[in-house]
């Protein structure tokens, strides 16, 4: 609903031809730091993380973030409602690891988090229930000839899933893929280029939710759940995590998503502290920031492919972004998939993708 | 019959009896005053005997009386915008009331005897100290926003009356909210009282005849609201002959007919107003290609005179508003009512009123997402049922009693799939029903000439009915969908449950010297009915709730104090008026809980008390070539929320400001009456900027800057100040005149300041940066014409 306000605000705005939005640097207060845990598990066979920060002066990114605002000596521990407790492993800025591989989320069980500081004080989450994951029945792509200064086109991602009727579902989409580079590669004779491709690793950080209050028992058709960016003419290889989250946490992120898409208009709720799950075990109205949750989740793994235009065509807009000097694709972009020179194979499928799915994506 | 109900009639027959025992023998001078033009009574005219050194002013139908202890009198009539007349008089017991035509003064502006004699009888004898009233004609002088004269937008020129934001729907009457205010257009009410959220009020004043807002001592007769009461009439149609007006403007355009259908009997009015934004949108091409907006408002009423003691009227009034945006979602939102009121005098002493009425208000959002269509409607609906006797057993003493009858039906939302293909499942927020049943008494009594007095008492009973499933919470848990431990079913029409109380009025003027008043004034509210919304103002996507087991009612209670003076031969009048406010049982909001169809909205939703104070200061020059008012107020306006589970406390439980707390607020209006029918209007505003939340410290989640916003209402946007100018021009000459033009050429925000509307802080460009939205950042003109014959 409070994305609407911002149209609402557009057109008054060219309606009168007078209203204006400008940057402001008001004066702001500093309030004392306060812990911040994020965290989850999930039915996934993965190590879960948990990072623990301070609030503070931060602007614009984690390198923001001063080294003493890491919470570094801490004891960290997840628990179900068995008693089964496994101890996380410090690692660097602030992140906690499990490190026991058999310490895997199950349906029905509910965890929560212990953090226990170095001045004692203690933080414990409520016990997040881990629901039944749903699957995704089906994945669409469809091109969006839309670009601007920052971004070329891209390919918009969907999906279609059948909501059981039985349950309260909650869901968040997690996307993340291989999307395709590429650079003026390294010459190798006439007419000859090499290592110009190869895939880099992305992440959609966008807040995508559904609560099926409204459609509870039908299908969720054409759901958005991600964007990959056309770089170049490549395939990009894509993993989609469906989640079935508790209420709770649905409405965490809610209202995580709510204020980052504030627009100051009439329809906007008011800003508010975003409460999350995890508070002072011995105070229960000093509450940390941030979330522990526990999620079932499945994923989805399809590789788009491009249909029905010309690789000159689909690049257009994305070669004001490619680097101008002659450099390997792979060294320019640092975390983008390494491969060797030919005949190694060039821009080689990443590995989980090698029988994934083809969805034909049709200009 | 439970308790209450037999204590309002109880209390409503000792009334009756009370009205046997007073009588009293003289000549009466009684009539009627109407406008010349438009042959339409004018309430609160100043009707004065010299010789006797008394005097009074016409009720609300235009009608006086007045004891006479002399045959043959020189009666002065005057109010304000019209040309003053002294008529003489000779009486015999047979004289029948009296027909007094009062002409516009040729500018719609005062002429010094006027003032003088509506003052002396005004601010400085009657025991009002809280109502501000207006003359439509002259907001429609005044500087105006894109060529439509509106009402708010004058109403919060007046001191105690501010508004959220640059037009920002609604109004907020001393450190009341919104839904606080009670708006009856010929004795209906009125739920919405905006067009394009906000940017104009509901009702055109080309309609109406007069406007009067109570900031606090309600007439008994009137209450269901805390904070204030505005009435507005819809004029009566001319007796004589059919009257066109009209204006155009670049956003707007209205007609307005009025006339006899049987002549000197049964008359008409009917206005249409009409809004065409979408003309500019079109210009903007492709990007808003799919956006429209659109409103517009008709009142048609009848006024049928069956004898010169009875009459009867009818008024039917409808809104309707549309929004849409960019092909996904559409807004709509309509008010309709329909008000029927019967005026009998049964003798020289005793009026019987009655008002039947019906009033709605519809809100619906469509998605028009593809698969995904909906709508989702919420709906309010009144009936109500009020007669009411005014006796009037001498000349400085008036009893009004009657009865209230409301019952309120509410749907809180339903959303239906509205497609054949859409896959959202249809779900319904149980409708509410309420009653609330109401007798009022009140006496208006001039003790002598240094003391009035006017007391009231209003009972009120509420019943909330079924058919309803009540849940039961845990004890010692906050309410929410997981601490049900019960559903209580009632059936159709049972009392779930009840509510009532007495709401006390009293107000009292001492004259401390002919050039000097001292008023006193206490007041209850009681209010069984909540907006409920998340936003600082009023938005499509509020609705209203009933009271019920776990919302209760909300009382309202007010003290006030003032001065008032006159001064220089009454060429300048100054008023001082203190107020001090409690709230309790007003509604606030857990931190991102979901209102719209939630069934267990009583989760959601915090119980808070509120106070309020303030000091409201006001000087007016009211005739002569410049005219015009310096109003400033000082005031505060705070809230606390009661709840106590430490997810639900805001603010660690202490007082807090307000939104809507605005604690300077200066407005300085000026007109200056130029040649050849030329009109400079202008105005200057400032007001303390609104109290706001800023962010208090950063934390990085999920990849983004997110901010924490710890203390609620602990910052304050910037202030608001603005001027606006305005020339008006008539071709009228002689008030005799009837076909005439008047242009209007204004500008709106003269000096082109940005006036914050809200500060808000967002991630963008991966920098946590704060901005300002600026609703009107610019010189506004407008140029409007409109037409009279």
């Amino acid at each position: 609903m409070q994305k609407r306000a911002i149209y609402i605000y557009l057109i008054l705005i060219i309606l009168f031809a007078q209203s204006c939005i400008k940057e402001v640097n008001p004066s702001t207060r500093q309030a004392a730091p306060i812990l911040v845990v994020e965290g989850s598990i999930t039915t996934d066979s993965i190590p879960y993380t948990v990072q623990l920060t301070y609030s503070g002066a931060i602007v614009s990114s984690s390198a923001d973030i001063a080294e003493s605002n890491y919470v570094k000596d801490a004891i960290v521990s997840i628990s179900d409602n068995l008693g089964n407790t496994t101890v996380l492993k410090y690692t660097i800025n602030g992140i906690y690891k499990t490190n026991d591989p058999s310490y895997i989320g199950k349906v029905g069980r509910s965890y929560s988090i212990k953090v226990k500081l170095k001045n004692g004080t203690t933080y414990i989450s409520t016990p997040e229930k881990i629901n039944n994951p749903v699957p995704i029945s089906k994945v669409r792509g469809n091109f969006v000839n839309k670009s601007d200064m920052f971004f070329p086109t891209y390919m918009s991602v969907s999906i279609d899933a059948k909501d059981p009727g039985s349950e309260e579902n909650y869901y968040q989409w997690k996307f993340n893929a291989w999307i395709g580079r590429k650079t003026k590669g390294v010459p190798c004779g006439i007419g000859c280029i090499m290592l110009e491709y190869c895939y880099q690793k992305y992440e959609d950080y966008t807040v995508r939710l559904l609560s099926d209050a409204s459609i509870n028992g039908n299908e969720i058709l054409n759901k958005t759940v991600g964007k990959t960016y056309i770089y170049s003419y490549t395939d990009p290889h894509v993993d989609i995590s469906q989640l079935s989250l508790t209420r709770e946490a649905y409405q965490f992120w809610k209202r995580y998503d709510d204020q980052l898409t504030r627009t100051g208009s009439v329809l906007d709720p008011l800003p508010a502290s975003i409460k999350g799950n995890v508070y002072n075990q011995s105070n229960a109205s000093d509450f940390a920031l941030g979330y522990f949750s526990a999620a079932g989740v499945t994923h989805k793994k399809v590789t788009l492919v491009p249909y029905g235009i010309t690789p000159f065509l689909l690049e257009i807009t994305a070669n004001q972004f490619m680097p101008t000097k002659s450099v390997a694709c792979f060294l320019y972009y640092p975390d983008a998939l390494k491969y060797g020179l030919p005949p190694a194979p060039q821009n080689p499928i990443p590995v989980g993708w090698e029988n994934a799915e083809k969805i034909k994506v049709i200009w | 019959m439970s308790f209450y109900y037999r204590s309002i009639l109880r209390l409503f027959f000792f009334t009756m009896i009370s009205f046997q025992a007073i009588a009293q023998e003289s000549y009466v001078a009684k009539g009627t005053v109407i406008d010349y033009e438009t042959k339409q009574p004018i309430k609160q005219v100043s009707v004065v005997v010299q010789s006797l050194r008394t005097g009074t002013t016409t009720n609300d139908s235009g009608y006086f009386s007045i004891p006479i202890k002399s045959s043959k009198v020189i009666i002065q009539f005057a109010y304000i915008g019209y040309t003053s007349i002294n008529k003489e008089y000779i009486f015999s017991a047979t004289t029948k009331p009296f027909v007094i035509e009062l002409k516009r003064a040729s500018t719609p502006s005062l002429d010094d005897v006027t003032v003088k004699a509506f003052k002396e009888r005004s601010k400085l004898k009657t025991t009002e100290m809280n109502v501000v009233r207006i003359n439509p004609e002259s907001i429609k002088q005044g500087p105006i926003l894109l060529g439509e004269a509106d009402i708010i937008k004058a109403l919060i020129l007046q001191p105690g009356i501010t508004s959220t934001g640059e037009s920002a729907g609604g109004f907020n009457v001393r450190g009341g909210n919104a839904d606080e205010n009670l708006v009856l257009v010929d004795g209906a009410p009125l739920f919405n009282t905006s067009h394009l959220l906000g940017f104009y009020t509901s009702l055109s004043p080309d309609v109406v005849q007069d406007i009067s807002l109570y900031k606090g001592g309600m007439p008994a007769e009137y209450g269901g609201r805390l904070s204030s009461l505005l009435t507005m009439k819809i004029k009566n149609g001319n007796k004589e002959e059919i009257q066109y007006n009209g204006g155009v403007g670049p956003m707007s355009s209205r007609f307005f007919v009025n006339g006899p259908l049987i002549k000197n009997k049964l008359t008409f009015t009917s206005g249409f107003r009409t809004a065409y934004p979408n003309f500019i949108l079109n210009q903007l091409g492709s990007n808003f290609g799919n956006s429209r907006a659109s409103f517009y408002d008709a009142v048609l009423k009848a006024e049928y005179t069956i004898n010169d003691k009875n009459t009867l009227s009818i008024t039917g009034y409808r809104s309707f508003d549309k929004f849409k945006f960019d092909s996904t979602m559409e807004y709509q939102w309509e008010s309709n009512l329909v008000s029927l009121n019967f005026n009998s005098e049964l003798n020289s002493k005793l009026t019987f009123k009655f008002n039947a009425n019906r009033s709605n208000f519809f809100s619906t959002i469509f998605g028009l997402d593809k698969a995904y269509e909906y709508s989702l409607i919420s709906k309010i609906d009144q009936t109500q049922l009020k007669p009411t006797f005014v006796y009037h057993p001498a000349e400085n003493h008036t009893i009004e009693t009657g009865l209230d009858y409301i019952l309120y039906q509410v749907s809180p939302g339903a959303q239906k799939p509205n497609s054949v293909k859409s896959n959202i499942i249809p779900i319904t927020i149980p409708n509410e029903q309420g009653r609330e049943m109401a007798a009022f008494i009140s006496d208006n009594i001039e003790v002598n000439s240094k003391l009035s007095i006017q007391l009231g008492l209003r009972y009120v009973g509420y019943d909330y009915l079924g058919p309803k499933n009540v849940y039961q919470y845990e004890q010692g848990y906050p309410m929410s969908k997981e601490t049900i431990s019960d559903t209580i079913r009632y059936a159709a029409n049972k009392v779930i449950n009840s509510e009532q109380g007495f709401e006390p009025r009293i107000a009292i003027k001492y004259s401390l010297s002919d050039v000097l008043s001292l008023k006193i004034s206490y007041n209850r509210g009681q209010q069984f009915l909540h907006l409920i919304s998340n936003t600082t103002s009023i938005s499509p996507v509020d609705f209203w709730k009933l009271s019920d087991p776990y919302i209760k009612k909300q009382i309202g209670d007010q003290y006030a104090t003032g001065l008032f003076s006159s001064f220089v031969n009454n060429l300048y009048e100054a008023s001082v008026v203190v107020y001090y406010k409690t709230t309790q049982n007003t509604v606030q909001y857990k931190d991102g809980g979901t209102l719209l169809l939630n069934p267990y909205i009583e989760s959601a939703l915090l119980n808070a008390r509120g106070r309020a104070y303030g000091v409201e200061m006001s000087v007016a020059k009211n005739f002569g070539k410049v005219t015009g008012q310096v109003n400033y107020t000082y005031s505060q306006t705070q809230v606390k929320v009661l709840n106590t589970f430490p997810s639900e406390i805001v603010n660690k439980g202490a007082y807090y400001f307000a939104d809507i707390d605005k604690p300077h607020n200066l407005a300085i209006i000026a007109k200056i009456k130029l040649q050849r029918g030329w009109t400079f209007n202008t105005n200057f505003i400032f007001t303390s900027g609104r109290p706001a939340t800023f962010p208090d410290g950063n934390y990085l989640f999920n990849q983004n800057v997110v901010s924490n916003y710890s203390l609620r209402n602990s910052d304050r946007l910037p202030a608001y100040h603005r001027i606006d100018a305005g020339w008006s021009y008539s071709t009228k000459i002689s008030p005799e005149q009837k076909k005439y033009s008047t242009w209007n050429i204004s500008f709106y925000n003269l000096y082109m300041h940005e006036n914050a509307y809200s500060v808000y802080f967002k991630n963008v460009n991966t920098r946590l940066r704060a901005y300002q939205l600026s609703i009107i950042g610019s010189i506004i003109p407008s140029i409007t014409w409109n037409y009279n014959f």
